[in-house]
């Protein structure tokens, strides 16, 4: 593995775990880089190193509609700029030939939905202002917005590696079970694989903790752990003293397969002729609850899974069709496509 | 009698407004702009080019220093040229007909 990515519940202990988890791949002998992006410090010299060139983009496509102009000071707070920072850091240091294995701790699940979201959001955007007439009238713009969706899609490919994956952590309580599954339908909607669930700070039977209350903490760690089939657990003990931590060190190295993945062979997205036309097979894992949605918008297709929703670009070999109907199975979507009979001729 | 095939409003002399009867030696071939025997000289081009801009300041320029509102003013070169570019720039960079959205039927299996 190449690229973990550690994101969690509040205060479930991720730094603590992905420190634990570089410290004992540096002890193993990899070059490792630990990225926090949680580090306000970090984050602020990332904005002013990058959030110039990123602002004047987006300043000059505001005065292109007779607006004001907006300083890159200004548009460095707007959503998705951080995000996009992040990952084209994470990017650049899983590119690196000199690092070995690169650690990111992404902090709560909802920075993780995030900063998965964003890359769809700023190339929907760029395709939308990339027109021929933008091509035209406005070099000076085209061409920063060419070198955006280059870099987006140096993102894409370092986060939909087969040597990237996710790791969540949770704590023992009774909201971890929704908290985890809304955060694995999104890593799964977006093509990353999460590869193992930590269920952290479960007391153990022999440690001298209330009862009733160990009971119930270790129950409810059975639950996660049960209602997470797909994915593999580890339950970590918590720690008895404040300050003496259980967890110094994980040997998590290697990618553990969990039982659905992106990168199965069986499980990877293709799309195949049919007796009607074609049918567009993408990979998810889809829970056996919620709401279901999908709509075609020209040559994209948006899909909605239980309140989370991706937009994706439709392979150039279905754009010429209609898309008829879908299949939900707990592994993965199936779009039924039929060729569009206005673009294509008949034969009879 | 060679007839002299220089236009007449090259010439900058007196006579200009009439055809100038010149050097019958002058053929069409050896027209030389700018020479003197042409009757083409650089002072005459910009004596023209200066009565041309005093005509475009006096019935173009004079009047539209008083305008305001260019769509006001359609008679005017100025007001029109600057309605047009106006109009062109307030126009959509790529005007695209209405997007449509289709929803497909979904149908849940082997949960």
């Amino acid at each position: 593995m190449r690229l973990l990515l550690l994101s969690g519940t509040g205060g479930a202990g991720t730094s603590t775990i992905a420190r634990a988890t570089a410290l004992q791949a540096v002890a193993d002998g990899a070059r490792v880089q630990l990225i926090d992006l949680g580090n306000v410090r970090e984050a602020s010299v990332a904005r002013a190193a990058a959030g110039q060139w990123l602002g004047a983009l987006a300043a000059d496509i505001l005065v292109l509609r007779d607006s004001e102009r907006v300083l890159p000071e200004e548009l460095a707070v707007g959503p998705g700029v951080d995000e996009f920072l992040a990952l084209a850091a994470i990017a650049e240091c899983a590119s690196d030939q000199e690092i070995d294995f690169v650690v990111v701790d992404v902090g709560p699940l909802g920075h993780l939905a995030r900063l998965l979201m964003t890359i769809d959001t700023l190339e929907v955007i760029a395709a939308a202002l990339m027109t021929p007439a933008m091509a035209i009238a406005r070099d000076d713009v085209d061409t920063p917005l060419s070198e955006l969706r280059t870099e987006l899609q140096n993102i894409r490919e370092c986060l939909h590696s087969g040597d990237t994956a996710i790791r969540l952590v949770c704590l023992p309580d009774d909201r971890s079970i929704r908290e985890l599954e809304s955060a694995a339908l999104i890593a799964s909607l977006y093509g990353v694989d999460v590869d193992l669930i930590y269920v952290n700070q479960v007391p153990r039977e022999k440690d001298d903790w209330p009862k009733s209350w160990a009971s119930s903490r270790r129950r409810q760690a059975r639950a996660i752990v049960e209602s997470s089939a797909a994915i593999p657990t580890r339950i970590l003990p918590l720690r008895e003293q404040q300050g003496d931590a259980v967890v110094t060190r994980l040997r998590v190295v290697k990618k553990n397969r969990p039982v659905w993945s992106h990168h199965a062979e069986s499980d990877s997205e293709r799309v195949e002729s049919t007796a009607t036309g074609f049918a567009w097979n993408i990979p998810v894992h889809i829970p056996s609850r919620g709401e279901l949605r999908i709509c075609r918008t020209d040559d994209r297709a948006i899909i909605e899974i239980d309140g989370v929703t991706r937009v994706r670009e439709l392979p150039s070999v279905l754009r010429r069709c209609i898309m008829t109907r879908a299949v939900a199975t707990p592994n993965g979507l199936r779009i039924e496509l039929e060729p569009d009979p206005d673009v294509w001729r008949s034969n009879g | 009698m060679a007839e002299r095939s220089t236009p007449w409003w090259f010439s900058g002399d007196s006579t200009a407004g009439e055809p100038a009867s010149g050097d019958s030696s002058t053929t069409p071939g050896s027209t030389n702009p700018g020479s003197a025997d042409s009757g083409m000289s650089l002072g005459s081009l910009i004596a023209g080019a200066q009565q041309l801009f005093d005509w475009a300041s006096e019935l173009v320029l004079a009047p539209h220093a008083v305008h305001g509102d260019p769509r006001e003013h359609p008679d005017c070169l100025i007001c029109k040229g600057t309605a047009l570019v106006q109009g062109v720039r307030s126009e959509p960079v790529s005007p695209r007909s209405p997007r449509e959205i289709t929803w497909i039927p979904v149908e849940r299996q082997g949960f």
